[in-house]
């Protein structure tokens, strides 16, 4: 581990995006609409999903349609239920808030779950961010991550450099942001068995995100 | 489902050929969708120039912003955006690949300034050097019109 000072950073913009494929898709509910959005609603509605936040997608195929119900209160969360698989995602989630999005993801999986008859085949994390670096320059943040023969790859001084590391059931991609300045664009993606619970995929995400600042010895909040 | 594929993530960068959008580095990256209820809508947008008021996104690319929402209405209500966007290139003349940091600084008398402080890990004199180049090359010929509400200056770490 780097024992060295930390490099300050903030992050300017995160997302989760959770997703749940079902086993089964979820054919019924999308025969009779009203149902799972009824269901969903007076799930979510205690979490701030207020009723002119739900969108129904009518397509001709029938796993391109979709119901979707946001909360436009911070921090912003779009639920979102098709009939092959579920996903919930929000924007710049700060673990200070873990257990009150948590309720809310908790909410919404569980009335799929019971109302729609919808079981998990398979749970998906995506944690994706820009990390901003205040002081040192983002290359020096990645260079010791390469080694030299990667460097031999192209002639010229590095501007930056970047990796994709896959272990099994889980990746990070640690690439240039082109949106802000100075800044890594940061993609974890790891897989979950389907009777995992988000509480444990929350902590599992925790401790990911922990890690990797940690490795790249960034210090700032998550 | 393919570990490398985040569902519904915007791509950064559009690719030119199609060949280009296999590998990892060029597929999606995360980017926020403008909406209403974030405080610092406008700051954050690169993609979607049309949710993005005088360039901001270009700015947010370009400058490190401590306070997101407090300098995009700065630059924004001092029309700033265009001479930030021109200092570019003249401070990495004379800086080279420097962190430039944006920050209003209020004065005892309640006025605010801009600064663009270029983070600098060199020797001192080296920065002073370089901030007088900068100077002379490009920003007294422009001080002119902004100096009132903008300035440069680097800070040593």
């Amino acid at each position: 581990m780097p024992t060295s000072a930390k490099h300050k950073i903030q992050i300017p913009f995160g997302q989760i995006e959770y997703t749940g494929t079902f086993k089964e898709p979820i054919i019924g509910s999308f025969s009779a609409l009203h149902k799972p959005i009824e269901s969903l609603l007076r799930a979510l509605k205690p979490h701030g999903f207020p009723l002119d936040g739900v969108e129904v997608r009518r397509k001709e195929k029938l796993v391109e349609c979709a119901v979707e119900l946001r909360r436009t209160t911070p921090p912003p969360i779009t639920f979102k239920v098709t009939p092959a698989r579920l996903s919930i995602t929000i924007d710049n989630a700060d673990w200070s808030e873990k257990d009150a999005l948590l309720g809310a993801m908790n909410a919404g999986v569980g009335a799929v779950k019971t109302h729609e008859h919808a079981e998990f085949e398979s749970q998906l994390m995506v944690l994706a961010m820009h990390v901003q670096i205040l002081e040192t320059p983002r290359k020096d943040i990645t260079e010791p991550l390469l080694s030299d023969i990667a460097y031999q790859l192209l002639a010229g001084e590095s501007e930056f450099q970047g990796v994709v590391l896959t272990r099994k059931g889980v990746s990070v991609v640690i690439d240039a942001s082109n949106a802000y300045a100075n800044s890594l664009f940061v993609r974890l993606v790891r897989e979950h068995k389907a009777d995992t619970t988000l509480v444990q995929i929350a902590e599992q995400l925790y401790g990911d995100e922990v890690h990797i600042f940690e490795v790249l010895n960034l210090a700032g909040d998550l | 489902m393919n570990l490398m594929e985040a569902p519904q993530l915007v791509p950064q960068v559009m690719p030119s050929y199609p060949l280009m959008y296999i590998d990892s580095f060029t597929k999606k990256q995360s980017q926020p969708q403008p909406a209403a209820h974030v405080k610092k809508v406008g700051v954050y947008i690169k993609r979607q120039p049309q949710a993005v008021p005088n360039g901001m996104a270009d700015l947010n690319a370009q400058f490190v912003m401590t306070d997101a929402g407090e300098i995009s209405k700065f630059i924004l209500d001092k029309g700033l955006a265009f001479i930030l966007l021109e200092s570019k290139a003249h401070i990495e003349a004379a800086f080279g690949e420097a962190v430039k940091t944006l920050k209003v600084v209020e004065d005892d008398e309640g006025h605010q300034t801009l600064f663009c402080l270029m983070v600098y890990s060199g020797h001192s004199q080296d920065a002073k050097q370089a901030l007088s180049t900068f100077d002379h090359d490009w920003w007294l010929n422009r001080a002119g019109e902004f100096s009132d509400r903008l300035n440069f200056d680097f800070e040593l770490v």
